[in-house]
């Protein structure tokens, strides 16, 4: 870009009489910035969604889950086994024996299918963050006839803390002297009320102590499964872990990581977020034939301008650098303005209370949006490649431009 | 050795299938510091041959020399050279609207040295000069017509080029600032020894060169001494 170029520029963008802010330029950069919010606030909103989901999965569930073969669950021996074993390992943070089996609650007339989780609140540490989790009430459980409850679940059950919750389950149900079978059941006092923002969780979970959930469980064993969590750093590499740890423990375990039962459903996300920028980036592309329309109505209105640049020695090339510069720097703008716009609206959706999400349908409840560098340099690029791009053709015209005819016509 | 010569002159142009034959060997010899005035009927291709001498078109036959050498055709050699060595003034202003006097007469300088506050300031003596120098900030729409010219008169000269190619410089003004800007010329030739090589139609301009040529029928004869 030689010193003209830039003079140009300067004067063209800080000029006072800022030539740029003409009713037909605000129009196609008003195209632009539309397009471009509508493009940064979808592609935010599913990096958002994305990000809080991957964070309420990994918040609301270990990282690792070991399960022994067969229908029994563990023994406290398999339990110790797995304690010597990720004792030392570095990667290793927490782990711990649970308690999960499924059972129904009763109220009144109402019954409601749920998770019941045998968990040691009194652990020093524990595989999920539980007790981040707590919002009402306490977490930690002193005895066996106390529990946690989902809040969506003791909503939809008219249950608040204090009052009593009784559990039912046909899985380990004993034959009485009648020969009628008679179901496992307990009666237990909410203490607590637990709310992740994952409405399987919110809406199903049970948490009572493993002693007070062991009778629901329909085999003999102690535990269900180990769950272990993993450091910071290692919870992306679960996968391998879980296969190492697998074969280390000479298969005589099961070894599960979260990226292993959530494979799916994060590569479904990965690529509807992608289809959707595809499509919507196609916004940015009809958007940009507004600007190679107004680039080709502004070298026709500066015919005269450039017939007398020329005359002065200015060469094709940097006429051309000058007319790219400013469509450009206008771009540029609108871009920014865009992402800016695209940002406020991202504010508006997660604050509004209109509209949330089905949590039975998208697992979570609200509307989460996350913008980061990634995100604004993508959306920055593409947008200027697209629109630099289509402006690139009625330039060639410039080349083209006789200056006789241009200064003949006056 | 003459400042700039043209030797057989050639153009025809094509409208609506038809061929017009604008110059038919049209040639001249120009010594540095002459003023010429070159004069014909509207259409006798004067603005064609004065585009050429500035390199601004390529004649279809025939050359343009400057120094005894062939002047360059391709688009970068030949922008260079207008740039240093040729300055253009036109019967309408050609201003750009969006810049200020100071900022306009500055362009050809800036691309010239690359230096622009150099550049700003021969703008600014230049607009002296010429009696502008309170009227540097302001835009084209903000000067008068005869103002406008001496901007465009100043943006022609501030990279002192040697030959000055000005066609109906006065076409558009009243005769007051027709006076105004041959005066200014004719300082100029006097002054800094540029050549000045004019088309037009008025004859009390014409008079005032030092030499008069008649283009007619394609070609240039010389009028009078």
């Amino acid at each position: 870009m030689n010193a003209l170029t830039r003079f140009y520029l300067e004067r063209f963008l800080l000029s006072r009489r800022r030539c740029w802010l003409r009713f037909d330029t605000l129009l196609t950069v008003l195209g632009v910035v539309i397009s471009v919010a509508a493009l940064i606030v979808t592609f935010a909103v599913f990096r958002g969604y994305e990000t809080a989901l991957k964070d309420a999965i990994l918040g609301t569930n270990a990282h690792a889950y070991v399960f022994a073969w067969g229908e029994d669950g563990m023994t406290a021996a398999d339990v110790d086994t797995l304690a010597a074993y990720f004792e030392g390992r570095p990667e290793v943070a927490v782990f711990a024996g649970l308690v999960s089996t499924q059972a129904m609650v009763l109220r009144g007339e109402r019954q409601h299918g749920v998770m019941l989780r045998g968990i040691d609140t009194e652990a020093e540490a524990m595989p999920t963050r539980y007790a981040d989790y707590i919002t009402e009430g306490r977490g930690r459980l002193v005895g066996d006839g106390e529990a946690v409850v989902g809040a969506s679940l003791a909503q939809s059950l008219g249950l608040s803390v204090g009052d009593t919750l009784r559990v039912v389950s046909p899985l380990n149900a004993k034959p009485s002297l009648m020969r009628l079978f008679r179901l496992q059941q307990r009666s237990f006092r909410i203490v607590g009320l637990y709310r992740s923002g994952m409405h399987e969780f919110d809406s199903r979970l049970v948490v009572v102590t493993p002693a007070a959930a062991r009778p629901f469980m329909a085999g003999s064993g102690e535990f269900t499964w180990v769950e272990v969590k993993l450091r910071a750093d290692a919870v992306d590499q679960a996968d391998l872990l879980a296969l190492k740890w697998e074969k280390d423990l000479g298969n005589s375990y099961q070894v599960h990581s979260w990226i292993f039962f959530n494979r799916e459903l994060f590569a479904l996300i990965t690529l509807e977020k992608w289809i959707l920028f595809i499509i919507l980036s196609f916004l940015v592309l009809i958007a940009s034939f507004n600007v190679a329309s107004s680039v080709s109505t502004t070298i026709i209105e500066h015919q005269r301008e450039i017939g007398i640049m020329k005359t002065f020695g200015v060469t094709n090339r940097t006429l051309h650098n000058i007319f790219l510069g400013r469509t450009v720097l206008i771009t540029a703008l609108s871009v920014l303005s865009g992402e800016f716009v695209g940002w406020a609206l991202a504010q508006v959706l997660t604050r509004q209370n209109f509209y949330q999400l089905k949590g039975d349908v998208y697992m979570l409840e609200r509307i989460h949006v996350r913008f980061d560098v990634q995100t604004w340099l993508l959306v920055f690029v593409v947008a200027m490649i697209i629109v630099t791009t289509a402006s690139l053709l009625p330039l060639r015209r410039l080349g083209r431009l006789q200056v006789i005819d241009v200064m003949r016509n006056g | 050795m003459p400042l700039l010569e043209a030797r057989g002159l050639a153009k025809t142009y094509s409208e609506g299938g038809e061929s017009i034959e604008v110059l038919r060997g049209a040639g001249l010899v120009v010594e540095a510091g002459d003023t010429l005035a070159i004069r014909g009927r509207s259409g006798s291709g004067k603005s064609t041959l004065l585009h050429m001498l500035g390199l601004l078109d390529l004649p279809d036959a025939g050359s343009v020399l400057y120094d005894g050498q062939p002047a360059p055709t391709n688009d970068r050699a030949a922008s260079a050279f207008r740039n240093s060595q040729v300055g253009f003034v036109f019967q309408f202003h050609y201003l750009l609207d969006d810049f200020t006097a100071e900022e306009n007469v500055a362009m050809p300088a800036i691309l010239r040295s690359g230096k622009r506050q150099r550049s700003l300031a021969a703008s600014r003596d230049l607009l002296g000069q010429v009696g502008l120098g309170d009227r540097l900030g302001h835009y084209p729409s903000q000067l008068s017509g005869g103002e406008q010219q001496r901007v465009a008169l100043a943006r022609a000269l501030v990279n002192q080029p040697r030959v000055v190619l000005a066609d109906e410089p006065t076409g558009n003004l009243d005769s007051e600032h027709s006076a105004e800007i041959i005066s200014l010329l004719l300082d100029m030739n006097r002054t800094l020894g540029q050549t000045f090589i004019i088309v037009t139609h008025d004859e009390s301009l014409a008079a005032r060169m030092k030499r008069v040529m008649l283009l007619e029928g394609g070609v240039l004869r010389p009028v009078g001494d």
